[in-house]
């Protein structure tokens, strides 16, 4: 912690904290350069500030690297990306190397913003994990009908073809604006048939992926950080972060704070009180977190207001950080009411393949409707953990746990706001404070 | 996945590994036939879908039950599997697979 301290005093200026980083801060990793800009970082502009990386190291030693970097996967997986390579570099075929960039969770800006400033570190990063395999191309997995990303890395990609670069061919793949559709076996299968459904598989991608290839799928950001430590090396990329969850993280704050979308650098793991009343301003803690996106985990603010903003310790301590998506939750809202909303769009958002996601969630949904509108008593309430129970765990992919995960802990975070709905008091809530990209588009439609 | 040959592919040494039966969520359409045939290892869920037990099976009978239920499945929704094999699930084999660009 000292060295962090220490790389931390030279931070200067309000866009500074410690142990926090935005667009531009000195003391930044993934978002250092250009201030706050909007434009993309020209190739030529991001090689004069970071140099080039060495292309003489062969595919081993980029694996030894990565692996002695202790990277691990920033979708939300946290697995160790050294294992994958290592899986894919043995498995018979020619690699295949994809960029998930889906980012299909509705608050989260991480994935998009380092599209959208620095293209090239995403690119770099790619690259050197092709490498690594020993594939000469590499995919970018992106939603379609987002411009802000797609015209960024076209661009990017056309500046590295023009100046002659090595290394492998980039392209990119659109996928369908659905949240399934960035499940990691989803992306393969989108890849390979054209259908981006999560299949259920028990050979891992790495192995046997993209028309029977070694298949590397990561999120963005590892990516990302994957260029600056083929730079820097694997001790420097570790003396960010902490010993279990080496390396710096993307967060994105949403909800009840001034700036919603606002991606910060987390250099150090920082309670979550100190962030949020440095970045937001948060004189104290406000009603509850969502943390870890809409797939994600309620809490009570004041109880994870002292906890390290680390990946390990909150995945430890059940509150996994997943996506890196930070929503406050004001005094004057109703959880329940917020959570019945996103309980209904992730309903919506199920690829329809297995029948408990089919008929689970929007049972869930309707049923927790029915309890924000009074309408329900306390053995709707008792109806509502069972059938969480009878979804957890099952269908092909994480949606359905991942929606259970959501509901049993507002559940648990609102008891209180549960018995008020139940009583048939009036809720309390103020409008709506977690975003969804179509609020059309839940299951009832 | 090594996926176990019906019968005849010496009974003797399969009986010696530990086997479970496992489901892919995509393929059940919620038949019921597999409660009939294998009812200590499958129970079916509110809406009717298989929901498996997926410990080991014990025991030469309850395997040849499970393969007969494997075999009875309309839609190929289950398969048995060695404890080696590593566990179903998204292809990507992450430890918590989440729904994440």
């Amino acid at each position: 912690m000292s060295a962090l301290v220490a790389q931390l005093d030279d931070v200067d200026g309000p866009a500074h904290h410690d142990g926090v980083a935005r667009v531009g801060s000195s003391n930044a990793r993934l978002l250092a350069g250009p201030r706050a800009s909007r434009e993309p970082e020209s190739l030529a502009a991001h090689v004069a500030r970071l140099g080039p990386i060495d292309e003489r190291r062969t595919g081993d030693e980029w694996r030894t690297i990565i692996r002695e970097s202790g990277l691990v996967g920033r979708g939300g997986g946290e697995f160790a990306l050294a294992r994958k390579l290592d899986l894919a570099a043995r498995s018979p075929g020619a690699p295949l190397v994809v960029v998930n960039a889906s980012e299909g969770e509705p608050a989260s800006r991480k994935d998009q913003t380092l599209l959208r400033v620095r293209p090239h570190l995403v690119l770099d990063g790619a690259g050197v994990v092709a490498a690594a395999v020993g594939a000469h191309r590499v995919v970018v997995y992106l939603h379609v009908d987002r411009p802000h990303v797609t015209f960024p890395l076209e661009w990017a990609i056309e500046e590295r073809r023009r100046g002659g670069l090595a290394g492998p061919t980039y392209e990119l793949a659109e996928a369908p604006d659905r949240y399934v559709a960035g499940e990691s076996s989803a992306v393969v299968t989108f890849l390979g048939e054209g259908v981006a459904a999560p299949r259920r598989t028990a050979v891992p991608a790495a192995a046997i992926g993209v028309a029977g290839r070694p298949t590397v799928v990561s999120n963005t950001e590892t990516y990302a950080h994957v260029a600056l430590l083929a730079r820097f090396g694997a001790d420097w990329f570790r003396s960010a972060g902490s010993v279990q969850t080496p390396g710096s993280t993307l967060v994105t704050l949403a909800g009840d704070v001034p700036e919603p979308g606002l991606v910060l650098e987390l250099l150090a793991p920082v309670e979550v009180g100190t962030f949020l009343s440095r970045v937001a301003g948060l004189a104290g803690p406000p009603r509850a977190l969502l943390v870890g996106g809409y797939a994600g985990t309620w809490i009570d603010a004041a109880a994870a207001w002292a906890a390290p903003l680390d990946r390990a310790t909150m995945r430890r301590a059940g509150l996994p950080l997943g996506c890196g998506v930070v929503a406050v939750l004001g005094a004057d809202r109703c959880g329940l009411a917020e959570t019945a909303r996103l309980v209904d769009w992730m309903a919506g958002q199920s690829s329809g393949q297995c029948g408990p996601c089919v008929s689970g969630l929007p049972a869930m949904a309707g049923q927790l409707a029915d309890l924000v509108r009074g309408r329900a008593g306390s053995r709707d309430v008792a109806r509502l953990r069972r059938l969480a129970e009878a979804v957890r765990g099952r269908g092909a992919c994480g949606h359905p746990t991942g929606v259970v995960a959501l509901l049993e802990s507002a559940l648990d975070t609102f008891a209180e706001e549960v018995r008020d709905h139940v009583r048939g008091r009036s809720c309390a809530a103020r409008g709506v404070g977690l975003p969804l990209p179509d609020a059309s588009q839940g299951s009832r439609r | 996945m090594t996926t176990l040959a019906p019968r005849a592919a010496g009974t003797s040494v399969v009986a010696t590994i530990a086997v479970r039966v496992v489901i892919d969520g995509t393929r059940c359409d919620g038949h019921g036939i597999c409660l009939l045939r294998l009812p200590e290892r499958i129970s079916l869920d509110e809406w009717g879908y298989a929901v498996v037990d997926d410990t080991p099976l014990a025991g030469r009978r309850s395997l040849a039950r499970a393969r007969r239920a494997v075999q009875a499945c309309p839609a190929h929704a289950l398969d048995l599997v060695t404890c080696a094999d590593p566990p179903p699930g998204p292809a990507s084999a992450q430890a918590r697979p989440r729904v994440v660009g």
